[in-house]
């Protein structure tokens, strides 16, 4: 927008507005370094000009180099102005990345080795299974089929409804809260609720009559 | 606002430059055929300084923010 030769117009600005303020000065020194008549009207004049211009420039000196700054700051030359809130804003997303890294080299350090845990796992089952006469490895039988007991009558097991099934599995499956690093919550917290949410709301107001109120 | 302060401050010297050439006569410090004094002097070459930096400075500045507009509108079409 205001790269090139545009500059031209705030370094004039900004030397002319300079060379007013070292003029203002200037002529407020005149009357004690050429001792003019005191309260004559040369003094008086230089005095005042002096004074008023030193002020005008100083103001009009600020103005200049906000403009520049402002267009350095829109063509890219200086960086952002950084306020307040966005620097609390870098401070609390540093921080909260350093806790991350942090969390990660944790789990990284902590992570146990799988084969370790298949290991101990293995050995924690086998004399459970071992107890309850349940084999890992399916073996032959050694027995042969003819004397073999008759089974008893198998006793009829209600089955659970197929949905009732998928209910369970639902409230049972485990899934990644949506804008969560960690933590799972049941499936069923994200499911579409069976009923309104405000029923219970809507019951709560008839319930205490106040309804009309509302 | 800012750049219509910093125009301002432009103008502002060149019309105190003016001012100073023109007060030793119009305040009567300085009379007419008489020798100049060294106020009379000293105010003169300063007002001419500083009109003429304010001139200069002024229409710089002015060229500048009307190239910039220029820039603008050009930016703008394409």
């Amino acid at each position: 927008m205001s790269s090139g030769p545009s500059s031209s117009r705030y370094m004039a600005g900004l030397c002319v507005t300079a060379l007013g303020v070292c003029a203002g000065g200037w002529l407020l020194l005149t009357p004690f370094a050429f001792s003019y008549p005191g309260r004559g009207r040369a003094a008086v004049t230089a005095l005042a000009t002096g004074g008023g211009l030193a002020v005008v420039c100083a103001a009009a000196l600020a103005c200049w180099a906000v403009l520049w700054r402002r267009a350095l700051r829109a063509d890219g030359v200086l960086p952002p102005r950084q306020t307040r809130r966005s620097r609390r804003s870098a401070r609390r997303q540093a921080r909260a990345e350093r806790l991350v890294r942090a969390s990660r080299q944790r789990e990284l350090v902590v992570a146990p080795d799988p084969a370790q845990v298949l290991t101990d796992l293995r050995a924690l089952l086998t004399p459970l299974l071992a107890d309850g006469g349940v084999e890992l490895l399916p073996t032959a039988p050694d027995v042969p089929a003819t004397e073999t007991a008759p089974e008893p009558e198998p006793v009829p097991v209600p089955e659970p409804r197929s949905s009732e099934l998928v209910a369970v599995a639902e409230s049972s499956r485990q899934v990644q809260a949506p804008g969560h690093l960690r933590g799972t919550r049941p499936a069923s917290f994200f499911a579409e609720p069976k009923e309104p949410l405000l029923r219970g709301a809507e019951l709560l107001m008839v319930g205490t009559g106040e309804e009309e109120a509302w | 606002m800012v750049s219509r302060a910093g125009m301002a401050g432009l103008a502002v010297v060149f019309a105190v430059g003016g001012w100073l050439i023109a007060a030793p006569f119009a305040l009567r410090f300085q009379r007419a055929g008489a020798p100049w004094t060294g106020a009379a002097r000293m105010d003169v070459l300063v007002g001419g300084v500083l009109a003429a930096a304010g001139f200069v400075g002024f229409f710089v500045a002015l060229g500048g923010r009307v190239r910039e507009l220029y820039a603008r509108a050009y930016a703008s079409r394409d």
